[in-house]
């Protein structure tokens, strides 16, 4: 059983790795001694902590954490290590949601809410007519990935389609929303967000087994007890939620749902309980770092979150593919 | 030099133009300000300005000029932007020996007075044209200038995006006595909202645009308790002309008397 | 016949529009070492996947031990049936532990690790099934021969009472042929009900005590070995001429197939 010692190492490490990268996000250019007195002073600093600093660290936190989660149950159904939480086709329907919310003007009724609001909209919209027309097939994964590829290219034709009609201001915006943004979350929507997120991802961490046997295949899984159609559509709904809502909540940020459960993978092995785990701690330290990159590497100018993890996260893919052979 | 001289107004020699289209809001605005508008055919789907504009025949958009339009109109000049306009309709306008004068996007107020002085010169309305740009200079020259207050000129939210020291905007800014906290390369950077925290502006420019003025607002407030706001037309400064230039600048500088 | 384990009862199974299985009728007791022949697209497949339960029939009905397959909880039923199908694959590298630690998901509770005794059942099946040396590494670097290996005893930690197997040997060389027929008749002799697809007649044969010749999706021929390996039956399903003759060792019938360029002489 060494490969349960060697997971708790790792865990350990990861978990240190993203106390590390909460302090950085929540203590860069200050010192951490400067943070907690800060935090319980209403200076200028403190300000910018419990306002900026602490709200986007959560967000980091649920995003990255929910990606890696996501990521790892949909490589595991659809058995296929290349899968990501997109892979359904969420991102086609939010950005259809935000494209339609921008063009019809819902920012000026629902203000602060209508990104997440229609982000979140289009995206279930989406999962909903996969799951319709999947439901024919006994929600067998290979035609569940064939339906969402094509209803997000549907809805991205809808989206050139709706971005032709905009004005090219209007259409900057929700375009640098789409490419990933953690800085403009309202403060409002964190109370709520938090046990949206944890919910679902909690009720993830509890079918490693399943998601175990399920790799083996359909046929295989039920001869080991496990009702495939059962879970295929449980955990589908499960990690399309949670995509959703990360989309919602940030804009489309890619890379941390492939790379994180592929590198833990190599590390800490294939067994998914301990890999559900690792990947949700993974994901949270990658997404929080790559967002501290983003707002200070060209400060005060902000990168696109989403950008820095495709460069990131492509590096180290590339990398890792490169060492193998 | 003789040569360089000639061809320069070789364009202009030929005064005024029967059949007119402009590609450009900006543009249309200014033929309706130096009274060339009676000659104006066609103008695109977002010259919204001045409200007469709206009723002249449709083109497309900026981005994507309708070309069988245009060519069936007949038009004996086409005015365009390099930046606001797509290469490839303007090439085939080019291919179709449509006659078309292209202007620089506006960097700096200088610019815009140039573009200006241009665009009248070669409509036959030079003196008109110049009348205006004067008595633009003359209302800025009244200004007093360095007040000393900062300003954040905020073009986008979510993410925030802001106008810096090298934007267009930038000369409103100046010219009305303020300075831009924000200084960067590029003129539209997305901004990292602890740097405006830090630079503790005393005015936010919001343009009404794209982004929920009102919420923003909201949003600031959080952050400032005695910060200004000013709200201007997205559209007078995306698509200024001196007087709409003047104007803002002017609503600018009444904050701080 | 109240005591069978698997009895099927007029079964007819259809892919689509084309029926793979045409109204069968037989049964299995418990002990029994039974091997399923035919020619390619017979249904031989089909049939485990009948027994199995991942088919449903479209008319008829598959039960075991009296009860109808329907009625079993999937987690039920792999506890008493194990099935090792042609191919299983996956795209991670599972170690060999929690591989066949999965043929204990039947039994464990819905916790989120295996429990204790989970575990020490995978240790008693890796020490039986002599693959300790095997234990830490990953089944992506096994060969097909210790793969085999690790697959059933995948399905022998399900401790079931039947054991399914679709072509369990016909990729791996005669050495691990015969190494995994050893294992099988083992657990035969320990009671374990087991029934396979077999493409090789003489495999066949050797180690089966009951043979199931099927064509066509019906019921060619049904018992023992000698009396469904006569060159009539085999020429009749298969539509090639063969000679059998007899294992001078075990007495057992063995198929010779007949080329064409010998015939019409």
């Amino acid at each position: 059983m060494r490969r349960k010692q060697k997971s708790v190492v790792v865990l350990t490490i990861l978990v240190c790795l993203l106390l590390v990268s909460i302090l950085l996000s929540l203590a860069y250019g200050k010192g951490i001694g400067v943070m907690f007195h800060s935090f319980f002073n209403n200076d200028g600093f403190g300000l910018i902590l419990r306002k900026i600093r602490i709200p986007r660290t959560i967000i980091a936190f649920l995003v990255g954490g929910s990606l890696g989660v996501c990521g790892v149950t949909l490589q595991s159904i659809l058995r296929n290590p290349l899968a990501e939480p997109y892979t359904l086709g969420i991102a086609g329907g939010a950005s259809f949601g935000i494209a339609l919310s921008t063009i019809i003007g819902f920012q000026r009724i629902f203000g602060a809410f209508a990104n997440p609001l229609f982000g979140f909209g289009g995206a279930m919209l989406s999962v909903a007519i996969v799951f319709a027309l999947s439901k024919k097939r006994f929600f067998d994964p290979n035609s569940m990935v064939l339906f969402g590829v094509v209803v997000s290219l549907v809805f991205s034709s809808f989206v050139f389609f709706l971005f032709s009609l905009l004005d090219p201001d209007k259409m900057q915006t929700t375009l640098m929303w789409l490419m990933g943004d953690l800085s403009s979350l309202d403060i409002a929507f964190i109370p709520m967000y938090i046990p949206a997120f944890l919910i679902p991802t909690s009720i993830l961490f509890f079918f490693g087994k399943e998601l175990d046997i399920l790799s083996l295949g359909r046929e295989k899984a039920q001869y080991l007890g496990v009702n495939p159609p059962r879970f295929y559509k449980g955990l589908f709904l499960l990690s399309s939620l949670l995509a959703g809502l990360c989309v919602s909540a940030s804009g489309i940020i890619g890379f941390v749902g492939l790379i994180v459960p592929h590198i833990l993978r190599n590390i800490i092995g294939a067994g998914h309980t301990v890999l559900l785990i690792a990947s949700y701690i993974g994901g949270a330290f990658f997404l929080i770092l790559s967002d501290v990159f983003s707002r200070y590497l060209l400060y005060p100018v902000e990168l696109p979150v989403g950008v820095v993890t495709g460069i990131l996260g492509g590096f180290i893919l590339l990398f890792l593919l490169i060492r193998r052979k | 030099m003789w040569l360089i001289l000639v061809l320069f107004l070789i364009p202009f020699s030929v005064h005024g133009y029967d059949r007119i289209i402009s590609l450009s809001p900006q543009i249309t605005e200014s033929l309706y300000l130096i009274e060339a508008a009676k000659e104006l055919v066609g103008v695109t789907e977002f010259c919204k300005k001045p409200a007469e504009a709206t009723k002249k025949q449709k083109v497309g958009t900026p981005l994507r000029p309708d070309v069988e339009k245009i060519v069936s109109m007949r038009p004996d000049i086409v005015f365009g932007t390099r930046e606001g306009n797509s290469p490839l309709v303007m090439a085939r306008l080019e291919r179709l020996n449509i006659k078309i004068h292209y202007f620089n996007r506006p960097k700096t107020f200088a610019d815009l007075m140039d573009n200006f002085l241009t665009l009248s010169k070669c409509v036959g309305k030079e003196e008109k044209g110049k009348q205006i740009v004067n008595n633009a200079r003359e209302a800025l020259s009244k200004l007093k200038n360095e007040k000393g207050y900062r300003v954040l000129w905020q073009v986008g939210a979510d993410p925030l995006v802001v106008a810096s020291n090298n934007s267009f905007a930038n000369d409103i800014i100046v010219l009305a006595g303020g300075s831009n906290i924000i200084e960067s390369e590029l003129p539209y950077p997305r901004i990292n909202t602890e740097e405006v925290i830090l630079k503790n502006p005393n005015v936010i420019v919001l343009m009404d645009m794209g982004y929920n003025v009102q919420l923003e607002m909201e949003r600031w407030k959080r952050y400032f308790n005695k910060v200004k706001f000013v709200i201007l037309d997205a559209y007078s400064v995306g698509s200024p002309t001196p007087v709409s230039f003047v104007n803002a600048v002017k609503t600018l500088a009444e904050l701080f008397p | 016949m109240g005591d069978a384990l698997f009895s099927v009862h007029g079964v007819v199974f259809n892919y689509d529009r084309h029926t793979a299985i045409d109204d069968i009728t037989f049964t299995v007791n418990p002990g029994e070492f039974m091997g399923i022949i035919g020619p390619n697209g017979a249904g031989k497949s089909t049939v485990i996947r009948l027994l199995a339960g991942f088919l449903k029939p479209n008319k008829g009905f598959v039960a075991f031990s009296g009860k109808n397959l329907d009625k079993y909880e999937k987690r039920e039923l792999a506890q008493n049936i194990a099935t090792l199908p042609q191919a299983t694959e996956t795209p991670f590298s599972f170690t060999v532990e929690e591989f066949i630690l999965m043929g204990r998901y039947p039994y464990a509770q819905k916790n989120w690790l295996y429990e204790k005794k989970e575990e020490e059942f995978v240790e008693y099946i890796i020490d039986t099934m002599e693959i300790s040396h095997l234990r830490g590494r990953t089944i992506d670097t096994l060969s097909e021969g210790e793969r085999q290996k690790v697959f059933l005893s995948q399905c022998l930690a399900q401790d079931p009472k039947a054991l399914l197997l679709d072509e369990p040997v016909s990729h791996l060389d005669i050495r691990h042929q015969m190494q995994t027929f050893d294992v099988l008749e083992k657990l035969h002799s320990e009671g374990l009900t087991i029934i396979m697809v077999l493409h090789d007649l003489n495999l066949a044969a050797e180690f089966c005590s009951r043979l199931m010749l099927i064509s066509k999706g019906r019921i060619n021929a049904d018992g023992d070995p000698k009396t469904v390996l006569t060159f009539q039956n085999i020429e009749e399903a298969y539509d090639t001429v063969v000679i059998v003759k007899e294992n001078p060792l075990s007495g057992k019938p063995f198929v010779v197939p007949v080329s064409r360029k010998y015939l019409g002489k």
